[in-house]
């Protein structure tokens, strides 16, 4: 139950027209809002302490890391922005989005996989930090779908991707 | 043959400064907690990833972030713990450091 990610040896194939990865073109704005509120809770969840008892040791530990974070982020932030723009080329078409591929998909070497993981999970930390979920019961079928807070049904969305994303990277190899 | 030797003269040996306090590093421990957000499944494999456990023991030890709200994934030496802490929060889990 990988759709729409297809297991390869070196990583995934990626359907980049379809439908559930609309739910990725929420992403890069939902990440650039982190912040920009006053007391937005996504920044502490997202930059976590090492040293939640030795105030020094934390700011050491912060300077030392926080840029570093930042950047990977930034990179990862660009394999989505790929995958985004092979969507989009797709979507406009219809055509191969490279030669090598079947039309509309995408290859993702297993590291680069990786990165989109880690922009999925940055996505659905931010929304759940928003929504002040504390425990796993945001996890039950809504009772009301249609009801739904927006950010809480991106994040329904969002994970089911995920689950999606790592099922096709820890399929077993034969 | 060698000559036999008499009683050994008595030395004066240097005693210990019993007021230095001596802290004997062990490590610290990289400890993962619980989170309603991360995925199992997510976990396992982020341990997998970084510490090359296998798919048994990175079970095992997201159970016990599960089921007892935190886990020990690793015991090193302060700058090579604080670099898979890095790891873990680049990943978004939660994780912290404390002496092992």
């Amino acid at each position: 139950m990988s759709f729409p990610f297809d297991p390869r040896p070196d990583g995934v194939e990626v359907q980049v027209g379809a439908d559930p990865l609309l739910a990725l073109e929420l992403i890069p704005d939902l990440l650039d809002s982190v912040g920009a509120a006053e007391g937005d809770p996504a920044v502490r969840r997202l930059t976590p302490s090492a040293y939640p008892d030795d105030q020094e040791a934390q700011e050491e530990y912060g300077r030392m890391i926080n840029p570093e974070l930042e950047r990977e982020r930034k990179a990862d932030r660009r394999i989505l922005n790929d995958l985004l723009a092979a969507r989009e080329r797709v979507a406009v078409s219809g055509k191969k989005s490279q030669k090598t591929e079947s039309p509309g998909t995408k290859a993702l070497s297993a590291e680069d996989a990786d990165g989109l993981l880690r922009v999925m999970n940055e996505s659905r930390l931010t929304l759940a930090a928003r929504l002040g979920i504390e425990d796993e019961s945001w996890e039950k079928p809504p009772e009301s779908p249609d009801q739904e807070a927006p950010h809480l049904m991106l994040l329904r969305y969002l994970t089911y991707l995920q689950e999606a994303l790592i099922d096709a990277l820890t399929v077993p190899s034969d | 043959m060698k000559p036999a030797t008499g009683p050994t003269a008595p030395t004066v040996i240097d005693r210990p400064d019993t007021d230095d306090i001596v802290v004997v590093d062990h490590g610290w421990n990289v400890v993962v907690w619980n989170d309603p957000v991360n995925l199992m499944s997510y976990v396992v494999l982020v341990f997998r990833r970084l510490f090359g456990y296998s798919e048994e023991k990175a079970t095992k030890l997201m159970l016990e972030v599960h089921h007892q709200g935190r886990s020990i994934v690793n015991t090193a030496p302060r700058e090579r713990a604080e670099m898979d802490c890095y790891a873990l929060h680049r990943y978004g889990l939660w994780a912290t450091l404390e002496r092992a």
